[in-house]
């Protein structure tokens, strides 16, 4: 079951999100030993991937605008909120559908376009 | 093992990359840094520390020379030379060509001295031994049109000597591209607890000398030569310059440079575990089966490598 969060004041309804975050070490190789030798660099960001519905061309394309203006907004989900993020990857894909009920208010297609959408966000200061 | 690598750069932020290299017969050593962003500009003061948190080190001062901004990439690459490249860029030409800068009866170290003074620059204390004395004729020795950086690497060819700059200090000293009686500072080796992550051994004959002529101002004129079982027909060196006004200094300049060259080329290259305490100059101990050493070396060229693929040192070493 989805759940409604928000893109700036955009409404999101998110099925899955996962949290990365990537770490980057050298690994070298002494000759004739038997243990690497890691060398840590430092840490990446933290990146949020988030799949879900968004509903109506107008908040497609307004989460579009964002992505490639590198505007930052603030996401709310029903833990908090997060402050900066900046859309790195975004996809959106059409859905066929007869009728849907998100939220209490009802959709229907041939009013209401849906969108499967995959995005990943990035905490960007 | 796992360290934390740790760069502290003069004006940079976001460092990506450092390269620092230095060796025996490079005047100026020179650095790149490649940063997100820096308030360092052209002729601005630079220095690097570079290592682990446990260990780090200033591996490079000098003066940034060429600064790049970089996109996509969105980054700053700058290009640094040590204070000798004030000697490398300082030309010496005379107002009068008839009164170039000339020394008269003056020792090796005080003309080195004298040349660096131009630009600048000035020798930490030191002695060496024995003096070449140069300029004991009338006409003294002169030197125009020519940068300092090529002035003082003549004096270098002739009495055998070398110039370079380390912490910001200016030293010219007597000191053979090889070990000559000195202590190892440190072991490199393989296996468990070692740093040599590659090594290659060659000798060759390529660089040998083993007959050395000199050529002085008329009729100065002097020669040595020496057996040398490694090679197949004599290899000759010849040093011609009118700064050799003396027969002695002819004589002396064929011995030093005998010696300096007439040695079989044993040369290790070396990749290792990162170590920003590694100089060039310096002595070490390698110990390696495969490639047959057991033996000291000296640190001919060092290239620290930091950044993305990690910390690595590259030593050219002679044995």
């Amino acid at each position: 079951m989805a759940s409604k969060w928000l893109w700036n004041s955009i409404d999101l309804w998110i099925s899955e999100e996962d949290i990365s975050r990537e770490i980057k070490r050298a690994e070298l190789f002494v000759v004739d030993a038997t243990t690497s030798v890691f060398q840590m660099l430092g840490s990446g960001s933290r990146k949020y991937s988030v799949k879900g519905l968004i509903l109506t061309d107008t908040n497609r394309d307004s989460i579009e605008a964002d992505s490639i203006a590198n505007t930052a907004r603030t996401l709310t989900t029903p833990y908090g909120s997060i402050a900066n993020l900046k859309i790195n990857s975004f996809k959106a894909n059409a859905k066929q559908y007869a009728g849907l009920t998100l939220g209490g208010a009802s959709y229907t297609a041939d009013v209401t376009p849906l969108y499967e959408f995959t995005a990943e966000l990035i905490v960007d200061v | 093992m796992s360290e934390t690598l740790y760069a502290d750069i003069t004006g940079c932020s976001g460092i990506l990359d450092v390269s620092v290299e230095a060796g025996y017969s490079m005047i100026s050593a020179n650095a790149t840094v490649d940063c997100a962003s820096t308030s360092l500009g052209l002729g601005d003061a630079i220095s690097i520390d570079i290592g682990y948190d446990s260990a780090h080190q200033v591996v490079f001062e000098g003066y940034v020379k060429k600064k790049e901004v970089i996109t996509p990439a969105r980054m700053v690459r700058l290009t640094c030379q040590d204070i000798l490249i004030r000697a490398v860029d300082f030309f010496l030409a005379a107002d009068d060509p008839e009164a170039p800068l000339t020394f008269h009866s003056t020792g090796d170290r005080e003309v080195v001295d004298g040349l660096l003074s131009q630009c600048g620059l000035s020798l930490a204390s030191g002695a060496v031994s024995p003096t070449f004395t140069l300029g004991t004729n009338a006409d003294g020795a002169k030197f125009n049109l020519q940068s300092i950086a090529e002035a003082i690497q003549f004096m270098c060819s002739i009495t055998g000597r070398v110039c370079y700059a380390d912490a910001g200090n200016v030293y010219y000293v007597d000191r053979k591209p090889y070990v000559d009686g000195d202590t190892p500072i440190d072991t490199w080796t393989t296996g468990a607890g070692g740093n040599i992550i590659s090594i290659q051994r060659e000798t060759n004959t390529q660089n040998v000398r083993n007959r050395i002529v000199c050529y002085g101002k008329t009729p100065i004129k002097a020669t040595a030569s020496a057996a040398n079982p490694y090679l197949v027909v004599d290899q000759t060196a010849v040093i011609a310059h009118e700064l050799v006004d003396l027969q002695s200094l002819a004589e002396a300049v064929c011995a030093v440079n005998l010696e300096l060259l007439n040695r079989l080329q044993i040369t290790l290259t070396m990749d290792l575990l990162g170590d920003s305490s590694i100089k060039a100059r310096s002595v070490y101990h390698v110990s390696n089966s495969w490639v047959g050493s057991e033996e000291d070396v000296f640190v001919y060229k060092v290239s620290h490598s930091w950044g993305q693929s990690g910390f690595v040192t590259n030593v050219t070493a002679t044995a």
